[in-house]
């Protein structure tokens, strides 16, 4: 083993660790004392991340010093048994910087966005946990490490949605997101699951080439449904406008920079296998085009500048679908780059937006509007029309998926109560009526 | 001292503290219950210093079982803990620690049966103030299931001429291991023999504890008693049983996700659980039983703590409907943070005892037989949502006030249900992220035999 090989194991753990390391103390703080000051909790936080980006800096460096493609880092077992290893690759090595780099960014814009906010703590301790959740996504050497940090990214932004919290609505759309990432999630689980059982092993080595087409189908799919979740795909991009209702940085990095980007990450990750799942491929492309040209439409009737951005982001993360599905590995992540660094920008500046679109009308203004198209007056209405209400989905979804289940779980309850008075041989309460357990109030204890 | 030889010393301390709880006056009952079941709690810390007797799984139940009691008596609220209900626990805490430890399966039946009897027996039972809520009535129907067939099987096998006559292949053995199977699902809770658990949390004591007790020593049961999958009848029952617990993995889960009532959703998530454990123990695979395992401690220590901030909350308010709840956290900020704590260790957030089980069931499950167990990977889903769905509806949002109602008064967690809570939280976060965790099969030696063909005695397994 080389001298260099221990320095390079710790700096390469360091860096989802280190931000891991602080959600944990700072959690621990919060629990069992109180918040510390904001300038506590930004120096520790803050520093945390800068420790992150200095390590990957540096594991990247002694990365391109050695001469394999594709380094294997083993950190150390837990979780009963779950092998930690980290894999740094040319992608993977990509994404680590431009994550690290981009949470420290949003995190020093936070400390002065957030000043005396009340939910200060609480947002960097979120940030830190994302920031960490990320890392392992991007480094994780296997499908079961990429789960864990995808499972963290996505309970951190479905809290983060639901920052401000007193009000009703991003508490629900808090809730709404979390519940399409976890339903497709369980094309992810699907997939871990089938890969384990296989191959014997989820790691992103060169075994995936072994699985036949069918099985490289199912598990793509699998992948491919966790990807449209977490990235909000057709049909399941009716969460994406409803998270705007977070704080501004929060949305930067979630929805412009990372979390939005971990679909394109896990697709490119899972090249090898799509490699052999045409027809998987073939959905990525036309989910991902669907999405670009719904995206674009809905885009152009938006009102609010977040919103836009949101509807923006979509069509762009719809093209990266494609490019994926059609081979284009190095375009797709040239693009996811490029795309994550404008979109921060552009949401970080968001609140300065109306200034700038004002400045621009008043410049434009004895220019003619541009036009690349022209459509029957009916037909433009239409689109129109169905362009303000996102074609919709919201409401299909309901309709079809929500409200069902629903209706067969209320169902399923008046029945359970039938059974209940039946065993009581007394009428069944009305569940809105039903008396409150026999222990009365006592106020405080 | 073997403690599988003596298992009966290591009950008597619940026993005799249960006897000692009944008998002083109420204000220093609890402070008996305290110290008893700290007591037994040290007791089973000191069961792998007797040596390689006792396998690690059943160290682990003991001590589960221990520390479950010991959280339940400390952290539970001075209305929904009486004198009786510490006896109850007491002496169901004393039954399980027998049963873990007994060896032979006769007194393992004879102490299932007896786990039942606390709850149930007049001078224990909780009847409420208002007379429209009777849950031993209701119950009863489901306490006759589940120990009417076991007795019955009990019975039958006292009056066989050898010890071992339970493992001897009679045809009429499969009726005996289905009668005590019929026992079993009935007090895991699996539906359709679920119905007697939403009645009694959402109108009886404080049960979570002794609950899942109950379901522990059903699984070391369940692993004992369930035909080999090589047989024609357990060709026919393992299969099903399997069938059984993953649709009532998703009915559970489907109920609980329409629930208002906290305690009522805990019961159906519980439900839902019980399912995905028969479901991982009726596998038959090594890792499907270590997962089950593995599952059902990961459940018990999270639902446990569940129960109690429900009850802590109840008790401020005087209300468990989540529609009369909402924008507490501003005003009990730990509870909320304990709350959506156990909340994330219940749905299985990486990092903590649930991811790892739940991966393994998986496994074990849908990756042997995955047409049988799909309805799993919905249940996961929907338990999931159910319960961020509370910790929102409950803690987030406008306050009553805000909505038009009336204010609800709340005071935080008490230092001792802080603690209690931290501690249940932080079991949870290391076992999680713990080196190595007892991977043993529920039933120890004999569930380990049973995937591997061969009995602890090393003549054929059960057929």
């Amino acid at each position: 083993m080389s001298p260099v090989e221990p320095i390079h194991r710790g700096l390469a753990t360091l860096v989802p660790l280190s931000p891991l390391l602080c959600c944990l103390i700072l959690g621990l703080v919060m629990l069992l004392h109180r918040a510390p000051a904001e300038r506590t909790v930004a120096r520790w936080v803050l520093g945390s991340l800068g420790v992150s980006l200095g390590c990957a800096l540096a594991t990247t460096l002694l990365w391109l010093s050695r001469p394999d493609a594709v380094l294997t880092v083993e950190c150390f077992s837990v979780m009963g048994g779950l092998d930690v290893f980290l894999r740094i690759d040319a992608l993977s090595a990509t994404m680590m910087l431009l994550t690290s780099l981009l949470s420290l960014l949003i995190a020093r814009f936070s400390v002065t966005y957030l000043h005396r906010e009340p939910g200060f703590a609480r947002f960097f301790l979120l940030l830190a946990l994302a920031a960490s959740g990320m890392q392992w996504m991007t480094l994780g050497g296997s499908l079961e490490l990429l789960f864990v940090g995808w499972e963290w990214v996505g309970l951190t932004s479905a809290l983060l949605i639901g920052f401000f919290h007193e009000r009703a609505t991003p508490v629900s759309a808090g809730l709404r997101a979390f519940g399409t990432y976890r339903l497709c999630d369980l094309g992810l689980l699907g997939g871990l699951v089938l890969m384990h059982h296989l191959l014997g092993t989820t790691a992103w080595s060169g075994s995936l080439k072994h699985l036949g087409a069918w099985p490289a189908t199912a598990v793509s799919l699998g992948l491919l449904l966790a990807a449209m979740g977490k990235s909000a795909q057709l049909p399941f991009s009716g969460w994406l406008p409803r998270a705007m209702e977070g704080p501004t940085p929060s949305s930067a990095l979630f929805y412009g920079a990372l979390s939005v980007h971990a679909g394109p990450y896990l697709l490119l990750r899972a090249a090898p296998l799509l490699e052999r799942a045409p027809w998987a491929r073939g959905v990525m492309v036309l989910v991902g085009l669907l999405t670009a040209v719904q995206a674009t439409l809905v885009w152009r009737v938006q009102t609010d500048v977040k919103g836009a951005l949101a509807q923006s982001v979509l069509t762009q993360v719809g093209l990266m679908f494609a490019e994926v599905g059609l081979g284009l590995h190095t375009l797709a992540l040239v693009h996811l780059v490029a795309h994550a660094c404008l979109r921060c920008h552009q949401f970080l500046r968001a609140p300065s937006a109306l200034r700038d679109a004002k400045a621009r009308h008043a410049a434009l203004r004895a220019a003619p509007v541009p036009c690349v198209a022209w459509l029957q007056h009916g037909l433009s209405t239409r689109l129109h029309r169905l362009a303000m209400e996102r074609f919709a989905l919201d409401e299909l979804c309901e309709r079809w998926a929500i409200k069902p289940v629903l209706r067969l779980g209320h169902w399923l309850d008046a029945g359970e109560r039938r059974w209940e008075a039946t065993l009581d041989a007394e009428p069944a309460p009305n569940r809105s009526e039903e008396p409150s357990p026999d222990t009365s109030s006592t106020g405080a204890t | 001292m073997n403690p599988t030889l003596h298992w009966p010393l290591w009950m008597a301390p619940s026993a005799l503290g249960a006897l000692f709880v009944w008998l002083v006056p109420h204000p220093h009952a609890r402070s008996l219950a305290t110290g008893t079941t700290a007591l037994t709690l040290g007791l089973a810390l000191l069961v792998p210093m007797t040596g390689p007797r006792v396998d690690a799984s059943t160290t682990t139940a003991l001590i589960l079982t221990s520390l479950l009691a010991l959280c339940t008596v400390i952290a539970s609220p001075r209305p929904s803990t009486s004198r009786n209900n510490l006896v109850a626990l007491l002496l169901t805490q004393g039954a399980a620690l027998g049963l873990l430890l007994a060896t032979d399966p006769r007194w393992k039946l004879g102490l299932f049966i007896a786990m039942g009897l606390p709850w149930s027996l007049p001078f224990l039972r909780e009847e409420p103030t208002t007379t429209s809520l009777r849950p031993w009535r209701a119950t009863r129907l489901y306490w006759l299931l589940a120990t009417v067939p076991p007795l019955v099987a009990l019975t039958m096998a006292l009056l066989s001429a050898t010890p071992s006559a339970l493992a001897a292949p009679h045809t009429w053995r499969a009726g005996l291991c289905a009668l005590v199977l019929l026992g079993v699902c009935t007090r895991l809770a699996v539906a359709p023999l679920h119905g007697w658990l939403p009645l009694l949390m959402t109108r009886g004591p404080l049960v979570m504890a002794a609950l899942w007790m109950n379901v522990l020593v059903s699984l070391q049961l369940l692993t004992r008693f369930l035909p080999s999958p090589t047989t024609p009848h357990g060709a026919f029952i393992a299969p099903m049983l399997e069938s059984l617990g993953a649709a009532s993995a998703l009915y559970g889960a489907l109920l609980a996700l329409v629930q208002v009532d906290l305690r009522r959703m805990l019961a159906f998530l519980v439900v839902s659980q019980s399912g995905m454990l028969l479901a991982g123990a009726a596998a038959g695979t090594p890792a499907g039983l270590d997962a089950t395992w593995l599952q059902g401690l990961a459940a018990s220590v999270a639902f446990c703590g569940l129960e109690l901030l429900t009850r802590a909350l109840e008790a401020r308010t005087g209300t468990t409907d989540m529609r009369r709840l909402g924008g507490l956290t501003s005003r009990a900020p730990r509870m909320a943070t304990l709350f959506l704590l156990l909340c994330l260790a219940g749905l299985g957030l990486p990092g903590t005892l649930a991811f790892t089980s739940e991966d393994l069931l998986l496994r074990g499950t849908l990756g042997v037989h995955p047409w049988r167990t799909l309805p799993l990977l919905p249940a996961l889903a929907l338990n999931a949502i159910t319960l961020l769905r509370a910790f929102h509806r409950t803690f987030l949002g406008p306050t009553p006030e805000a909505r038009g109602g009336a204010p609800i008064p709340l005071q935080d967690l008490l230092p001792r249900e802080r603690w209690t809570l931290t501690a249940l939280v932080l079991v949870l976060a290391l076992t999680g992220l713990g080196p190595s965790l007892p991977r043993a099969s529920p039933g120890g030696p004999r569930s380990t035999a049973l995937a591997s063909g061969k009995s602890e005695h090393g003549g054929h397994r059960m057929p």
